[in-house]
């Protein structure tokens, strides 16, 4: 257990002593894969996500041009075939690629914002960021190998399916642990007078993010060990068989999947203010917004293999309605800021990222409402026409209509457009997290990131999720299923579904520019220019601006004292490093 | 920062000399940490009894509707099995609240650095740990439960997940309980290790309490 490898500080002075760092890597290919420094961790969980991110692309692009011709399967080999790439692609998104990424940007900013040295548990960070990496590859593997967990319509559960479910279950144990280790560092490294309620957002919606994975991974965790002791029986496969991915899908949906999108509402609350050179207006209600829209996203109750009704339930309905308003606070918080500023902001490429994601996320929250508007609808329809019924008007349409909402939803829910609000919510996390790596990019990379490409980038990867989702949308309406391959020949469908296919393409030349940013800020380095402070190139509010880029071992040089979640903002604000600098 | 950091850092932080005291570091870093990933699996637990709990009334209900229509039903725990309050479950259950109250002596002993009785405490509670193990096992040959396609219930997969999940539990706490014993007889003073051994306490705690439920939900409503 590398997490009781902590031995408690007598004090700060003691965790800050410049010798103890002196023993931290500074070069990722020397020392780097031992590291215990939580900027080495955070960029290598970084590096992974990128490169199982380009894999997750490539795998979306194949299965939607699998989907352009409905007739018959041509890409792969079978329709079981299409099945793995279809839910590895779910699945890799997800826990290979969005929240892997989020957890790098988090494991290097978080103690940067808080103004901690390190990490709570710098070497269980490490152990969950190898435990991932390797149990993916694993994963990864045991899908190509006839492995995966799809509904193959037999009992038969082959070795590599059991290796999918035990790497998948080390998928998610390593991301539980690191989530933990955010949480504590959060709740523990804080600077002197950082309460819970002056905390950056960012690392705020981190916390909430964290809570919401630590309560309900672990269910994760139980489904697939459930699972794979089941299939180590002989032949008789309760849990197994046809509706392998069923049982795991709450994972990869409404509501569960939004709480992988937290942190776009916390990285929006960061950027704005400091675009507009104002404190965030309404702070306090930003972040009860952010803790209520992690509250409704977590999903382990809607399981609906084990309660079919789960769908239907009063709280996964009203969840769903309801996500919009905790965004529509956010955006609310940041026009009050806008508007007291009484200018306009300073244009950067993480602002226009940020902003994309919340438009995807908020394109989402409007989806995932018309997935639910049955049970919202058909319930007060019907009541209607009951009423109409006892006053004496014959309006059996009403009734009609209710019906109809009833049976048409209901098929529409486990359509393509289910697809197309999981793609909207991952993309809005992953534009996030992009948006943080061009924001954070001198504290992570030591370098600027090119505007322009930035932008372009982020225009890419928002304009192709919205074209491959919202043909994916339309077409859960003419009862396109999410997952066959194969499915009665429709016109129109096809169309839809080539369309989606172009949208692929354009997030993943929008990875491509992220990957091109990156490229051109590593080798050409940030403009020279001697009017931008390359530890503060932004204004920003909050410590981590007060570091160097990239920040030394050890973070900061003395403990901090702070009094708002804008330190760098007040007037009674001492800063350790000015008197030095003179 | 590269050229200003050491000069702040000595002596002992000038440039902030002015703001108030240095940070006092948040006590319980270990134990927070631990009740976070105890959580975790006590909704690792939560999930596996929901899935009990539904599987279960799923099958009953289907059964009710054969025994009504004049079909032959299985029932949710095969005849042949013995899911029964035998005397190595009650052993088994009493062994871990004997270890609840030595798991405190650990404790009680850490905060008053009597190494003594604190190594004495950690190695009744260890031991205790592995009786249940012991326990558990012969349980298990005793159960006559088989994960096969004659018995038709899911009973067996979910019965052996839960229960084995739990020894997991139980084998994690023996090694952190292994790696409090090594602090503590590698420090003169252990009294600066309770945070430790605290933390080591509030997942026996969890483990046991989690036995508590396996209890009522296996054992006795079945």
């Amino acid at each position: 257990m590398t997490i009781t490898e902590y031995e408690p500080a007598e004090s700060v002075h003691e965790l800050m002593a410049p010798e103890v760092y002196q023993r931290l890597p500074k070069n990722i290919l020397t020392d780097g894969f031992s590291s215990g420094d939580h900027k080495v961790i955070g960029r290598v969980w970084m590096l992974g996500a990128v490169l199982f991110g380009l894999f997750t692309l490539v795998a979306d692009i194949l299965v939607r041009l699998e989907r352009i011709d409905t007739d018959s399967v041509a890409i792969f080999s079978n329709a079981f075939a299409y099945e793995q790439w279809f839910t590895l692609q779910r699945v890799s998104l997800v826990f290979l690629f969005v929240v892997p990424m989020l957890i790098g940007i988090a494991m290097t900013m978080v103690p940067l914002q808080i103004g901690a040295p390190s990490l709570a548990f710098p070497r269980a960070a490490a152990a969950a960021l190898w435990t991932w990496m390797v149990s993916g590859v694993i994963m990864v593997v045991s899908w190509a190998i006839d492995g995966g967990l799809i509904d193959r319509g037999v009992d038969v559960i082959n070795q590599p399916t059991q290796l999918s479910m035990v790497s998948l279950a080390g998928v998610v144990l390593s991301i539980i642990v690191a989530a933990m280790v955010i949480v504590t560092t959060i709740f523990t490294e804080r600077s002197q007078g950082m309460s819970l309620y002056n905390v950056p957002l960012f690392t705020w919606s981190m916390l909430v993010a964290g809570g919401i994975w630590l309560l309900s991974l672990p269910v994760l965790m139980a489904n697939l060990i459930v699972m794979w002791v089941d299939a180590r029986g002989d032949a008789f496969h309760s849990f197994g068989g046809d509706e392998l991915f069923h049982q795991i899908s709450w994972a990869f949906d409404q509501p569960q999947v939004f709480a992988y999108a937290i942190p776009v509402l916390g990285l929006m609350g960061e950027v704005v203010p400091v675009a507009f050179r104002r404190r965030l207006k309404t702070y306090d209600a930003a972040m009860i917004a952010i803790g209520f829209f992690g509250a409704i996203s977590f999903g382990a109750y809607a399981q609906t293999f084990f309660n079919p009704g789960a769908s239907t339930s009063w709280l996964y309905v009203l969840g769903a309605v309801a996500l919009i308003l905790p965004i529509l606070v956010l955006v609310g918080a940041c026009a009050m800021t806008a508007k007291a500023a009484a200018r306009g902001p300073q244009f950067s490429a993480h602002l226009a990222l940020a902003g994309m994601a919340l438009v995807a996320l908020l394109t989402a929250g409007a989806v995932a409402t018309i997935r639910v508007a049955d049970s919202l609808l058909a319930p007060i329809f019907s009541w209607l026409h009951d009423v109409t019924e006892f006053i004496g008007l014959n309006w059996g349409w009403l009734g009609d209509f209710a019906d109809w909402m009833r049976d048409s939803f209901d098929e529409v829910a486990e359509s393509s457009l289910s697809g197309a609000m999981v793609q909207l919510t991952l993309m809005a996390g992953l534009l996030a997290a992009i948006a943080g790596l061009f924001y954070w990019a001198p504290k992570i990379l030591g370098e600027r990131l090119p505007t322009g490409l930035g932008v372009v980038a982020g225009l890419t990867m928002l304009g192709g999720a919205v074209i491959s989702a919202v043909p994916d949308a339309i077409s859960g309406f003419l009862d396109q299923p999410a997952f066959v391959a194969a499915a009665p020949q429709r016109d129109l469908v096809e169309v839809l579904n080539l369309i989606s296919f172009v949208g692929s393409l354009l997030v993943f030349a929008g990875l491509g520019a992220v990957l091109a940013a990156v490229a051109v800020g590593l080798v050409f380095g940030t403009t020279d220019d001697e009017d931008i402070d390359d530890n503060d190139p932004w204004g920003g509010h909050t410590l981590e601006w007060l570091t160097s880029s990239p920040p030394e071992p050890g973070n900061f040089a003395g403990p901090l004292v702070v009094t708002s979640e804008a330190p760098l903002l007040d007037d009674d604000f001492e800063n350790p490093y000015a008197e030095v600098a003179q | 920062m590269t050229d200003t950091s050491l000069a702040v850092i000595d002596p002992s932080m000038q440039a902030v000399s002015n703001a108030p005291a240095g940070i006092v570091p948040r006590k319980r870093t270990l134990q927070l940490g631990t009740a976070l990933m105890t959580g975790a699996s006590i909704m690792y637990f939560a999930g596996l009894f929901g899935i009990y709990a539904s599987t279960r009334n799923s099958h009953l209900r289907l059964q009710q509707v054969l025994e009504e229509a004049g079909e032959r039903t299985t029932p949710w725990i095969p005849d042949s099995a013995q899911v029964e309050l035998t005397a190595p479950t009650i052993i088994w259950w009493t062994s871990l609240l004997m270890s609840v109250v030595t798991m405190q002596w650990v404790v009680y002993s850490f905060k008053r650095n009597d190494r003594r009785h604190g190594l004495l405490a950690l190695a009744t509670t260890a031991m205790f740990g592995a009786a249940v193990i012991n326990q558990v096992v012969f349980q298990w040959n005793q159960l006559g439960l088989v994960i096969d396609d004659v018995s038709g219930t899911a009973a067996a997969s979910l019965i052996y997940t839960i229960t084995g999940s739990h020894v997991i539990m139980i084998c994690v706490g023996l090694v952190l309980l292994l790696f409090v014993a090594i602090r503590a007889l590698a420090s003169s003073d252990i009294s600066v290790h309770t945070d430790f051994a605290a933390s080591a306490a509030v997942f026996w705690y969890a483990m046991f309490s989690l036995y508590f439920v396996i209890w009522l939900l296996i054992f006795i409503t079945k």
